[in-house]
């Protein structure tokens, strides 16, 4: 678990500027969440958190470690990508234990927690299934269990539930609210949906033309 | 399309001493000539030997620059796509005279044995698969949503894990495929080769064409039918591993 800290973070992609001048501190185990209409640079910020893409300007901090330079396999955050982006080659248990194998634990380690992961999500019983195997709302919430089960310092969610229809919605977002809560994960979630923004989040960030609007609980 | 393979089966068990129609008779007795004339078994081979090593060598520069063409953000990307698929664009006989010419040079000045040899063939062969392989793999990796990629990133993999974990998993029917094709298009290679062949070194085409300078009989039907008979031989074999219909 950690803070974060971005200080004055900028993206510029050749003369179009997708954030501007981002300062703002994530306090250990808060659910932050990034609202804005598409374009606003709420993913670039996200993204630039987990290191896919490079700031411009600014630093990035975890705690107090400087983080900015760092590639994204070296930072230790869990991101739950909007299409999931499972492997589609392994299966659900594979999925989950990817992240630990790469870690170097032991082999009765890795099963443990990658089945533990599963068990968080209520999917330890379809370990043995390919992705294509499993409805929309079950690959979501391997690709959560996968996120988590490195114990990463942050979790980031990537338009998590835009892939699902209403009524799971519902439920996919009251069981990762419940888990953050539950495992204190310092947690940066991007949206575009109001109400869904404002029912899980402890601080709103409201974002245009890669600006920081407003900051509300 | 099949039409012409059902003429060489045809063919091939006609009895007559010169290729001509109507049949007199049906005999089997071309396919056994075939293991009393040392040339084609030879021919067969070498062939099979520079297929695979063309294969294996197409495929060591196809991968990478697939991988350049499609993930990098190269400046001279089109121009590098063109440059990798310029050998489907030249005709054969065309690059084997410039192969030849360019082998000689090369042998004056540093003394290897380039042309007439089997790495001379493989060389050229290789120059024909890139196109096959750099296409058929691009290709499979442009549909790889990159995300798979950066999901395994995240989860602590550096560029070479995702590479070998991840990104060629992935593009392994394109790989297949790429292998397939880069095969059968080295093994039948006719005009190229021309130029490459040497003393004791000569490929299943080019014998085809020599036995063709002085006899005209159904040997060469059959010579093609067995052929024809292996390249099918390995399509089901690669059918097992990997759904060809999905690939091609």
């Amino acid at each position: 678990m950690s803070s974060v800290t971005l200080r004055s973070v900028g993206k510029t992609f050749g003369d179009h500027v997708a954030v501007r001048d981002f300062s703002l501190e994530i306090a250990d185990g808060e659910f932050l969440v990034l609202l804005g209409p598409s374009g606003c640079g709420k993913t670039t910020t996200l993204r630039m958190i987990a290191g896919f893409v490079e700031p411009t300007a600014g630093r990035i901090l975890f705690g107090d470690r400087d983080v900015t330079d760092l590639p994204p396999y070296r930072r230790n955050t869990g991101l739950v990508f909007q299409g999931y982006a499972l492997f589609p080659h392994l299966t659900a248990f594979e999925n989950v234990a990817f992240g630990l194998r790469r870690r170097k634990l032991d082999k009765a380690v890795v099963a443990r927690r990658a089945l533990d992961a599963l068990r968080l999500v209520r999917l330890d019983a379809l370990a043995e299934r390919m992705p294509r195997q499993l409805s929309g709302g079950q690959q979501q919430r391997v690709a959560l269990a996968r996120a988590l089960a490195i114990e990463p310092d942050i979790l980031l969610l990537d338009e998590p539930l835009s892939n699902l229809d209403a009524k799971l919605r519902e439920e996919v977002r009251i069981e990762i609210r419940q888990l953050q809560r539950r495992l204190g994960v310092t947690t940066v979630m991007v949206t575009h949906d109001q109400e869904e923004a404002l029912s899980v989040a402890d601080r709103l960030v409201v974002m245009n033309n890669g600006e920081i609007q407003q900051i509300g609980n | 399309m099949l039409l012409p393979i059902c003429f060489v089966c045809w063919l091939s068990v006609f009895a007559n001493e010169i290729l001509s129609f109507p049949p007199e008779g049906y005999t089997l007795r071309w396919f056994a000539a075939l293991w009393r004339q040392p040339q084609f078994a030879d021919g067969f081979a070498t062939s099979f030997e520079v297929g695979v090593l063309a294969t294996a060598g197409g495929l060591a520069v196809g991968i990478p620059a697939s991988l350049a063409l499609v993930r990098a953000e190269l400046r001279f990307r089109e121009a590098l796509n063109t440059l990798l698929l310029s050998p489907l664009m030249v005709p054969g006989i065309v690059t084997g005279t410039a192969l030849y010419l360019f082998f000689v040079d090369v042998e004056m000045a540093t003394e290897l044995p380039l042309k007439g040899s089997i790495s001379g063939l493989v060389l050229g062969h290789i120059l024909i698969t890139i196109p096959w392989t750099v296409r058929l793999i691009a290709a499979n990796l442009v549909g790889v949503d990159r995300a798979i990629e950066e999901a395994a990133m995240n989860l602590g993999a550096n560029r070479l894990q995702t590479l070998l974990k991840v990104t060629l998993p992935l593009i392994r029917p394109g790989v297949v495929a790429a292998a397939l094709f880069s095969f059968v298009v080295s093994f039948g290679n006719l005009e190229l080769s021309l130029f490459l062949v040497g003393p004791g070194v000569t490929t299943l085409p080019i014998a085809i064409l020599q036995y063709l300078e002085w006899k005209i009989d159904p040997t060469i039907a059959a010579v093609s039918l067995i052929q024809i008979a292996l390249i099918l031989a390995g399509m089901v074999v690669t059918n097992r591993f990997v759904r060809l219909s999905q690939v091609v």
